[in-house]
């Protein structure tokens, strides 16, 4: 792009563009294992004007657009491999709402969720999904990209508690979704009018428009906190457990829930506790966040394990003491994963799949242990309300395996297709794969000829 | 003129950080990161008072540092910009959940940069300073002890430790200086000091700064004079120059060179909790209720040579809070606490956004409502002083704040 329309079209304004090369390069890629991008330009803005600006400068000259946030994504998404401008929106970090009354939070998409959390914590409010990486990440990055965390289980995706979106699309124009289409009506029902127009920027990773504002539900802060790992002897009994409780609604106090590999057990229990009996572990563990009224949360911990021991399970408390309690309770808590993120990086690849999938899922990561054993492979599954989210994590040393771990990681899309696993957070990642989703996919682009002719806002994320 | 740049082979002090460059998770928690329990809040003092870029961050020098490695070129006065411009605080190394050391690779930057002769100008200006007058600043090197005319110090039975008050005490904040000693001697801790000409600036900002020779040269001159005075333990109020003494002269000098230095708040609290010296409210100055304590980084964040586990923010702590005052906000904060801008060459390279950083901490500690602001930092503590806006809330050093509010009796 011109440099002269870039600063023409923003004159008078707060955004800052940055062009020198050094300034360019935290903007070539997320925290994925996809290919980098080289942008031309930055743009670091602060408001929706600016914005708009940008889309239209972008669009006169014919140069594709990306966005990013916090760039700690894991699917490629805020890579810009067309080059073009990106437009960093994590100046945009106003809270500009909390409304008790209507029970929503509104947001500009650059709030950290760590801040957002410290400012409803004073008045004794909480969101309801926070992803892991929540101290850095942005609420607008996770929305577009498809987040998840603690709350999942309670409230099963990021999307389900956006109540609506302020999104500038590629003509430039100004939409606001939901109850607040109407002038002045403001933010406080989703489904209202007609379609749920929300819907379609909540994992579009930008390709559809930029997230301007964002009204999340709020929910009362939880006034106690504490973990129960449940153990199982196999794969296939932690699902059968896990399927029952979330038909009869057990997890209903439960914000977090992770499923663990039996080899993840075997390996932190033994190193921590050798006096225990190897051959005593069990071989899929599911820890357990519990939050909400004590009281509630004692009588459910008892129906749990209650429950558990209905499928040959139980509580498994050195796992917990070991690893789980104190994850949970340590902000760092993604990156303290066995170790692997201070010696290498990481690629995951993040799936949804109906919980008596997840043997199936445990089994596949074995198999790419297997077949790619140049890497590092660990598995695991985040409870949601109704199945459960499936993580392949793939360290690798990015110095020199970089195009081979891209490699694996492509050939793990695959395989994870073909057992039923469908991606979470796609970005750039399974974009390959997108032609697998039939008419899903076809009407996707159809609805981006349709909203972006030119194809500039962020291509190649979902091979749009 | 062609531009200069650098690539690869300019990096050397700095590839020991090469895993680093290729372990950088991008989590962002060095760039803006917020976790209330465990007051974490906001991260990199640059990025917020100086410029936004993210090149000018931890993750940013790790991102210049990769490029370099990958056998990228970069025009060596932005990298030098970007570098300079970090204030060596080590917030981002406290955030990053995986122990990376970005503010370490920066200061190594720093050197490589010096050692190719592209150091800005305003960086050797620290160099000059202190060889023509013994501090960073240019300030005349005669008044140096100008704070100590007519200071008595207890030395019948001859003294047990060497006061090396540091540049930032001795120029910006000298009544700390003088608080010290006359706290020391009321404690019954016999203390000497070197004669004004042979004291002189430990080499800290030019450690900070990347200029390791004239560092190095620095600190020969300052052992040769404390080996001259007799005595082994040294006794200083500058965190820059615990972690010299400490630290980078063990590091950067002969291994066998460092020196048993304490600050003296470790002396003092000693004292204080065994009764050997008592401290009573002055009726015609009584001190606030509360308290807002400016805790240093050097002495509350790794990256400085191990002060932080000596556990400084809470020594601070116990001192006041027996002398019945309300410290805010508790020793947790130490650790993420926002840089105020005054060290790493901050002030001497960039004055104005460490001003602005100053403003910041000011801001925040007024917040809490405290009747004075306390640091054990005579560095952190002028350098508020002299940025201060017209507020009231005075800000003192931590000796300075003992005397000016309660009298000694030993």
């Amino acid at each position: 792009m011109e440099k002269r329309s870039l600063a023409n079209e923003l004159a008078g304004t707060s955004a800052v563009v940055l062009e020198d090369q050094i300034d360019l390069l935290n903007y070539r890629r997320d925290a994925s294992v996809c290919a980098a991008g080289d942008p031309a330009a930055v743009v670091l803005v602060s408001s929706a004007d600016e914005i708009v600006r940008v889309v239209k400068a972008a669009r006169e000259a014919d140069q594709p657009i990306y966005l990013r946030g916090a760039g700690s994504t894991y699917a490629g998404g805020a890579n810009p491999t067309r080059g073009g401008v990106v437009i960093d929106v994590s100046p945009m970090n106003r809270i500009v709402e909390i409304d008790r009354g209507r029970g929503l939070v509104v947001v500009e998409p650059g709030v950290t969720y760590g801040e957002l959390l410290a400012v409803l914590g004073r008045d004794g409010l909480t969101v309801g999904i926070v992803p892991l990486t929540g101290a850095s990440g942005t609420i607008g990055g996770a929305i577009a990209s498809h987040g998840l965390g603690t709350g999942s289980p309670k409230y099963q995706s990021t999307g389900d508690e956006v109540a609506g979106l302020e999104v500038i699309l590629p003509d430039g124009e100004l939409l606001r979704t939901g109850s607040a289409a109407l002038a002045g009506a403001g933010f406080f029902h989703r489904y209202a009018i007609g379609p749920d127009l929300t819907g379609l920027f909540l994992g579009a990773n930008g390709t559809l428009g930029v997230i301007t504002k964002l009204a999340l539900w709020v929910h009362p802060l939880p006034p106690h906190q504490e973990t129960l790992t449940l153990g199982f002897s196999d794969y296939a009994a932690g699902a059968r457990f896990t399927a029952r409780a979330q038909l009869h609604e057990m997890f209903r106090n439960v914000w977090y829930g992770a499923g663990y590999e039996d080899k993840a057990v075997a390996a932190r229990v033994s190193t921590a506790r050798p006096d225990l009996d190897g051959n005593s572990m069990p071989g899929f563990c599911l820890g357990l966040d519990l939050r909400g009224d004590p009281r509630e949360v004692a009588a459910d911990r008892l129906r749990l394990i209650d429950q558990a021991s209905r499928f040959a399970g139980g509580e498994f408390a050195p796992f917990d003491e070991i690893f789980f309690s104190k994850l949970r309770r340590d902000f760092s808590f993604w990156y303290g994963y066995a170790g692997y993120f201070s010696r290498s990086m990481c690629a995951l690849l993040m799936t949804s799949m109906p919980t008596e999938t997840s043997p199936r899922f445990f089994a596949l990561v074995d198999r790419m242990r297997a077949l790619h054993s140049d890497f590092v492979w660990a598995g695991g599954t985040v409870l949601c309300r109704r199945g459960v989210h499936g993580a392949v994590i793939m360290f690798y040393d990015e110095q020199h395996q970089w195009p081979a771990a891209q490699a694996a990681a492509s050939a793990a899309c695959a395989e994870l297709l073909a057992i039923g696993c469908v991606p979470y957070k796609v970005g750039k990642m399974w974009a390959p794969l997108m032609d697998r989703f039939g008419t899903y996919y076809q009407a996707l682009r159809t609805l981006k000829r349709s909203f972006d002719p030119k194809s500039l806002f962020c291509p190649d994320n979902l091979a749009l | 003129m062609a531009t200069a740049t650098v690539k690869g082979s300019f990096l050397a002090a700095a590839r020991q950080f090469t895993e680093n460059l290729y372990h950088c998770s991008r989590c962002n928690y060095c760039v803006e990161a917020s976790w209330e329990e465990k007051g974490l809040r906001h991260v990199c003092p640059t990025l917020v008072n100086h410029s936004p870029a993210l090149s000018y961050s931890g993750k940013g020098y790790l991102a210049t540092a990769r490029a370099l490695a990958d056998g990228e070129e970069l025009s060596a006065a932005t990298v030098a910009d970007r570098v300079f411009a970090c204030t060596t605080c080590g917030n981002c190394e406290e955030a990053c959940p995986i122990g990376l050391r970005p503010a370490q690779l920066a200061k190594a930057m720093r050197a490589d940069l010096v050692d190719h002769g592209l150091a800005p100008d305003r960086v050797l200006e620290i160099a000059s300073n202190i060889a023509s007058t013994g501090n960073p600043d240019g300030l005349p090197g005669a008044e140096r002890y100008a704070w100590a005319s007519g200071l008595q110090t207890d030395s019948g039975s001859g003294p047990e430790f060497l006061y090396l008050p540091g540049c930032a005490a001795c120029y910006g904040k000298p009544a700390e200086a003088r608080a010290t000693v006359a706290l020391l001697t009321a404690a019954g801790v016999r203390v000497a000091m070197l004669a004004a000409d042979r004291d002189r600036c430990c080499g800290a900002p030019l450690f900070e700064t990347g200029q390791l020779a004239a560092g190095r040269r620095q600190g020969i001159e300052l052992l040769e004079a404390i080996r001259d005075s007799g005595l082994s333990a040294v006794l200083t109020s500058g965190a820059e120059c615990l972690e010299s003494l400490r630290h980078h002269y063990s590091q950067h000098l002969q291994a066998d060179e460092a020196v048993a230095a304490m600050h003296p708040l470790e002396l003092l609290a000693d004292r204080i909790s065994t009764h050997r010296l008592k401290l009573v409210a002055r009726k015609d100055s009584p001190p606030p209720a509360a308290v807002a304590m400016l805790d240093s980084c050097h002495l509350s964040k790794k990256g400085h040579g191990g002060l932080a586990e000596t556990g400084y923010p809470r020594l601070a702590r116990t001192i006041l809070a027996a002398l019945g005052c309300r410290v805010v906000p508790d020793e947790s904060a130490a650790r993420f606490a926002l840089c105020c801008g005054a060290a790493g060459g901050m002030s001497q390279i960039h004055p104005d956004s460490a001003r602005r950083m100053a403003l910041g901490k000011l801001e925040s500690l007024r917040e809490l409502g405290a009747g004075a602001i306390v640091s054990a930092s005579p560095l952190c503590a002028s350098h508020l002083e002299r940025s201060r806006d017209g507020g009231t809330t005075p800000v003192y050093g931590l000796c300075e704040f003992i005397m000016a509010h309660f009298e000694a009796r030993g």
